[in-house]
């Protein structure tokens, strides 16, 4: 087992040793930001830099676990934490420390905690301001049931992709008259078709067999009537993969009749919001689902579940989301032997049902779980 | 086949102690618009209904709709006319996918108006959009009649598993305005924008049309489902509406929650909710997704309100057109809205029978259409509705003393804590209104009422302890009367 | 005109709101904004915000009350399932005795959502100072400003006047009512009374406004302003000055106690008057009385948002309590005008006539009208009525013809 995937990764690194066959990819546009410029950070032998945000809460605790877990696996990378606690600016407003930027800017790869989020405090939400300065336009959440974590669904195998710029998130709102908003749904083509590429890309990147296009254009004609006419054009081009339309109702009706229908869903943001946290919710919540947020500029993963502060610093915290979000870095980062040795650590130790976290049924401590996770990573 | 029900209506009047003549002789009088032949005096009994009401016949407006709707109408045209239900339909076809054949939009709109109550298919909408008028069909119905409120009853069938069961929670969405404002332009070539449209005059209106639904199902809590973290302005002040109307009613819990943790939670612990709120959007996603729970679109019905019009049709609006023609839909929603509809209309007598035989079908298993795991036709599930008589195992739901008390199968899954709520999800039965739990809030006809109540004790209810005990003509009288129910 | 006036309020916002949109189609957008509120005697708001208005039912709050108020508010909701009255009562339980103040809150509570009560008499302890009153507490905290007696002769009765047909509007909140009492010495008591311009003025428009839209002809103010100069003095003073607005109107005034006499004497001569809280008081129990006691005329208590319905007189007819000998007359006919008020005037039509027919034509009367039925009797009489009224109906519409 170790040895074949020693096999397919060293394969796999010689074949990524040619700019030239890289290049040649259909979509390897998507990768230009890639280190395919910088040579030297494409040797696995060397390390890459990654950016980590601990975060709050149960954040720093469930970090270091994942910290712990990549270096039993020897994972080249090397983390450069930051704090993002806003600081004071000269204009006496709260802002995002600027080393954030600067290190995001640096590694191009970044691990973010969960956040509390003051809510109405005036300053700059971080999410909005990353997404924006690395034009993170896909946001990302495989959902794959787990075994030996029981829900109601089984077979749940499903990828959302999820357009993170514009819809009904553009933030445009205005009061018309007293009692009356009105807010802005925003849809372009450009976006559009950015979202329905990549999630072409990743269909064949991941052997996905299915794109579908999730809309409401019976009511929105024009607006979701754009971002489908787009799904359409991109599909065209790629004939390899399925493609197929859902009105966004008829998708949410047959999700919790039979998720095994599903393969990898593309929308606008809305929908994709409520989509992916359904689909979270099929798998068992939000502490076992990772995240992943795509950008022209770089990326970021992140665990999306809250900062759980009651049982902050006890040591009961689960990691697996921070993890699993971990692990798609890696693939993100073509790092894939490392990716599946730690995946299947973590799924055989959820399986085997030992050394679980409280809000997986079990016991077991925050490291206790992570050294069972490392013993496993070792071992194979 | 009207034989079967003609009798089981007798099975049941027997139950019903209308032995007095008065009662006999207004009965017949009723009977004569409504039955099929008038010259067995004791059939006249049994068909009457034992309720008090009008004896005039009803009119409500049928718009088959699209798909299979036309299918499935027939079905409860058949089933209405074997119940012997005093209701006349006054069928239009309306449709945008077939302009040719379709009625004028006035007309339809006009019927609707008059009846004031009408049972509706659902009318599809072509997705490409052409250019012209951006407002559906749909819309144009609901905005002309105001049809603010659609409400989706979430529960599960006794008998029929799903992964979910013992579900029951009530789902009501505003419907005309939000994202379903049809204002959609583009401002540069590529860029379009959609307006959502949010006014604090709707968002009250259906803020008290869910409370006002809760105090009447004798619910405990509403929550406001809402994405104001991120519409700050549009969806806040949707929550904040409802929060000041919350104020009104002491009695109900309130809460908020944001749409996509609602889904999850829907998928995951649906047990925890009770009515919920929210805005037509996120309603059309959590319709859909809380009609999968319980098995799919086609056995939940819906209804939506304006303040003077119902309109009955399914919960989740799919026309399933694929199946036109092959005998496959399932009937079960269109004829539970039904039920719905006639017991809007105060016909709790039909309306009962009608929905005991369909859960009587479902649960009894042996007719099930495809989508439920089945391999009947629909003809055969309507057929099975007419022919099923009740009378051999009793009702499946309860009825008066022993409601509630079903045995249902409780699959409760592991390591869930089984909440307060859950708990009262298995208690309830269909039917089984708490109001037959000695609370008595609402005396009217459209609650679900038994059709053997038991006077007495309604009666306790209005009356004094007083009255009650100097009876010199008390009960006696009364039940002369008919006043089997109030 | 009030009618009107709401369209072009309506209009307004819409254009504004349309204007902003750059021309989107907004025009089925409708009621934008919160419209100002005009209201019409008699007839309920159309606005939901204000009733439970629901897929053409409404859902009305039932107020016990004391005495018999339970037992006639049972048959009326009986007549009314009978007739397919489409209301759907929410009962409050409130009596004497359960005067906390949380029970009262939930009363008003129930009100307040539902817009519409109906409302058995509460009995009010008067022996017990402590104890306010709770119909006054209802009244003042809803702000029922009018309360409206309606006396007509039924047909048939075997009285000494068979003509009055008048419409007492009487002002609810202040007056002698402030409950404004103190002792200053021992052995001398000041009640105060409070006149004020603005509800003057408001009860004599409510007065007026409710004669045009019931195409009455007169209307006369009751007061005592040769004594209480001041106090009264304004309130005449107002109502004079309302009527300069209403020319079509006859209008003029009496004094109380010439009234009363006029009452009894030649009733016929009233036909909408209008007075402060107490001689309104007075006033319609000596109407009431004309036509044939307390359990005959039907009252009703509006306010800017909410209305009350109730039987005409206050009484709350505890000595009849489970005798089954009540007139349940006054508490169907108030039940029928809050059919009216709610718009489903066809119901309201129907129900009363079967009332009149069955007092006036068949003669089963309680015995409080000189019958020897029961009350029971007299449902059953206007049950039987109602029920082949109903046969003849194809659908309950707002515009088609009721009978066909």
């Amino acid at each position: 087992m170790a040895g074949k995937t020693m096999f397919l990764n060293l394969w796999r690194g010689l074949s990524k040793q040619s700019p030239l066959s890289k290049s040649a990819r259909p979509c390897a546009v998507f990768f230009k930001t890639q280190p395919c410029v910088d040579g030297s950070r494409q040797y696995s032998s060397e390390n890459r830099l990654v950016t980590m945000i601990p975060g709050d809460g149960i954040g720093p605790e469930i970090s270091v676990a994942v910290k712990q877990i990549f270096s039993a696996a020897g994972v080249p990378i090397e983390w450069e934490d930051v704090d993002v606690t806003p600081v004071k600016g000269p204009d006496g407003l709260f802002r995002l420390p600027p080393k954030i930027f600067e290190s995001m800017a640096r590694s191009k790869v970044g691990l973010k905690g969960p956040l509390a989020t003051p809510i109405g405090k005036g300053h700059q939400s971080l999410n909005l301001a990353l997404r924006k300065a690395f034009s993170l336009y896909a946001n990302v959440r495989p959902c794959k049931s787990i075994e030996g974590y029981e829900t109601p669904y089984k077979n749940v195998d499903i990828v959302t992709i999820r357009e993170n710029t514009e819809g009904e998130y553009s933030g445009i709102e205005h009061v018309i008259v007293d009692g009356v908003v009105q807010s802005i749904k925003l849809i372009t083509e450009n976006a559009s078709m950015r979202v329905a590429e990549y999630a072409f890309k990743y269909a064949r990147d991941n052997q996905r067999s299915t794109v579908t296009a999730v809309h409401k254009a019976n009511i929105m004609r024009m607006s979701d009537g754009l971002f489908l006419k787009c799904c359409r054009e991109v599909a065209a081009k790629n004939k390899d993969i399925k493609f197929s339309e859902m009105y966004l109702d008829t998708v949410c009706l047959n999700l919790v009749q039979d998720p095994g229908n599903f393969d990898v869903l593309v929308m606008p943001n809305l929908y994709g919001d409520i989509l992916s946290d359904l689909c979270a919710g099929l798998i068992g919540g939000l502490g076992v689902t990772p995240s992943g947020n795509i950008g022209e500029e770089g990326a970021l993963f992140e665990s999306v579940h809250g900062t759980a502060p009651d049982i902050a610093g006890q040591n009961k915290a689960n990691p697996t989301a921070l993890l699993l979000s971990a692990v798609m870095m890696l693939r993100y980062m073509e790092l894939n032997s490392f990716a599946d040795r730690i995946e299947n650590a973590a799924f055989s130790v959820i399986r085997e049902g030992q050394h679980l976290t409280g809000d997986l049924g079990g016991q077991s401590t925050c490291s206790q779980f992570t050294d069972e996770i490392c013993r496993k990573v070792e071992a194979s | 086949m009207a034989t079967t029900l003609r009798t089981l209506c007798f099975g049941l009047a027997k139950n019903i102690s209308l032995g007095s003549s008065t009662a006999l002789k207004a009965s017949s009088l009723g009977f004569q618009t409504r039955c099929f032949h008038q010259d067995h005096p004791i059939q006249q009994a049994a068909a009457a209904e034992p309720v008090s009401g009008p004896l005039g016949r009803h009119t409500a407006t049928l718009v088959p709709g699209d798909g299979v709707g036309p299918e499935l109408m027939g079905g409860v045209r058949e089933v209405f006319k074997a119940a012997g239900v005093p209701l006349d339909f006054e069928e239009m076809f309306i449709s945008e996918v077939s302009p040719n054949q379709s009625a004028d939009l006035d007309t339809v709109v006009e019927s609707f108006m008059r009846n004031k109550v009408g049972l509706k298919g659902i009318l599809t909408t072509p997705t490409t959009f052409k250019g012209g008028v951006l407002e559906t069909l749909n819309m144009k119905i609901r905005r002309k009649l105001d049809l603010f409120a659609n409400v989706v009853w979430v529960r599960s069938l006794p008998g029929f598993q799903t992964r979910h069961n013992n579900l029951d929670f009530i789902i009501i969405r505003e419907q005309t305005e939000g994202e379903y404002s049809a204002l959609e332009h583009e401002s540069v070539p590529g860029v379009i924008e959609c307006l959502k449209i949010v006014t604090e005059k709707n968002s009250m209106r259906i803020a008290k049309f869910a409370f006002d639904y809760a105090m009447r199902h004798n619910r405990k809590k509403v929550t406001a489902v809402h994405k104001a973290n991120i519409m700050k302005l549009g969806d806040g002040l949707f929550m904040r509406c409802c929060e000041e109307m919350s104020k009104l009613y002491p009695k109900i819990e309130f809460e908020t929650m944001i749409i996509d943790n609602c889904c999850m939670q829907l998928v995951s612990n649906p047990y925890q909710f009770d009515v919920m709120v929210m805005p037509n959007l996120y309603g059309n996603i959590v319709d859909n997704l809380a009609a999968g729970l319980v098995g799919g679109a086609g056995v939940v019905p819906g209804e939506s309100y304006s303040s003077s019009v119902a309109v009955f049709e399914q919960g989740a609006r799919h026309a399933f057109a694929e199946a036109v023609g092959k005998d496959i839909a399932n009937p079960t929603a269109t004829l539970l809205a039904s039920c719905n509809m006639l017991r809007h209309m105060h016909l709790e007598h039909h309306a009962r029978i009608i929905e005991d035989t369909v859960l009587k079908v479902v649960k009894g298993g042996k007719i099930r259409t495809k989508d439920m795991g089945g391999y009947s036709s629909t003809s055969d599930y309507i057929k099975e509705v007419i022919h099923c008589d009740l009378r051999l195992s009793g009702p499946p739901s309860g009825r008066g003393a022993d409601g509630g008390a079903r045995t249902r199968d409780r699959r409760v899954p592991q390591n869930k804590k089984i909440s307060r709520l859950q708990a009262r999800a298995s208690d309830l039965g269909w039917n089984s209104n708490p109001r037959q739990k000695g609370q008595c809030r609402y005396q009217d006809g459209n609650a679900c009422s038994p059709v053997v109540a038991n006077p007495p004790q309604i009666i306790t209810d209005l009356f004094d302890a007083d009255s009650i005990s100097s009876p010199a003509h008390g009960l006696k009288s009364i039940k002369n009367l008919e006043i089997t129910q109030l | 005109m009030a009618a009107n006036l709401r369209s072009i309020v309506g209009q307004h916002i819409c254009t504004r709101a349309r204007a902003l949109l750059q021309g989107s189609s907004l025009s089925d957008l409708q009621c934008l904004g919160t419209q100002k509120r005009t209201y019409l005697p008699g007839v309920a708001p159309q606005e939901t915000s204000v009733l439970a208005k629901y897929g053409g039912r409404n859902t009305v709050t039932l107020m016990t009350g004391d005495g018999v108020g339970p037992e006639l508010l049972s048959h009326v909701q009986e007549i009314f399932r009978y007739a397919g009255a489409p209301i759907d009562f929410e009962v409050v339980e409130i009596n004497a005795s359960t005067n906390t103040p949380e029970d009262m809150e939930n009363a008003l509570l129930s009100v307040q959502r539902n817009g519409v009560a109906l409302k058995g008499n509460i009995e009010t302890k008067f022996d017990d100072p402590s104890f306010k009153s709770m119909n006054v507490a209802l009244r003042t905290s809803l702000g029922l400003f009018a309360s409206i007696v309606k006396c007509k002769s039924i047909p048939g009765l075997n009285l000494r006047h068979n003509d009055v047909d008048c419409i007492l509007i009487r002002e609810n909140t202040e007056g002698e009512y402030r409950q404004l009492e103190h002792e200053n010495v021992p052995g001398v008591v000041e009640s105060l009374k409070i006149i004020t311009a603005e509800k003057s003025k408001k009860i004599a428009k409510f007065a007026f406004e409710y004669a045009e839209h019931y195409k009455r002809k007169k209307v006369t103010a009751i007061h005592k302003a040769n004594i209480m100069k001041l106090g009264d003095g304004l309130f005449l003073e107002s109502c004079r000055e309302v009527a300069k607005d209403y020319p079509a109107i006859e209008f003029n005034d009496l004094i109380i106690d010439n009234a009363s006499m006029q009452m009894v004497s030649r009733p016929s001569q009233f036909d909408v008057l209008c007075m402060p809280n107490l001689y309104g008081n007075i006033l319609s129990n000596i109407a009431a009385g004309l036509v044939g006691g307390s359990g005959v005329a039907a009252g009703s208590n509006f306010g800017d948002e909410f209305a009350v319905f109730e039987s005409g007189t206050r009484n709350s007819g505890r000595t009849l309590k489970g005798k089954n000998i009540a007139n349940p007359t006054g508490m169907l006919l108030a039940g029928c005008d809050m059919l009216d008020y709610l718009g489903h005037n066809q119901h309201a039509t129907m129900i009363r006539e079967s009332v009149m027919t069955v007092l006036s034509e068949k003669q089963i009367r309680t015995p409080d009208i000189g019958g020897s039925a029961t009350t029971l009797d007299v449902v059953k009489a206007i049950i039987d009525d109602v029920k082949p009224k109903t046969l003849a109906w194809k659908s309950i519409s707002e515009h088609g013809a009721y009978f066909q």
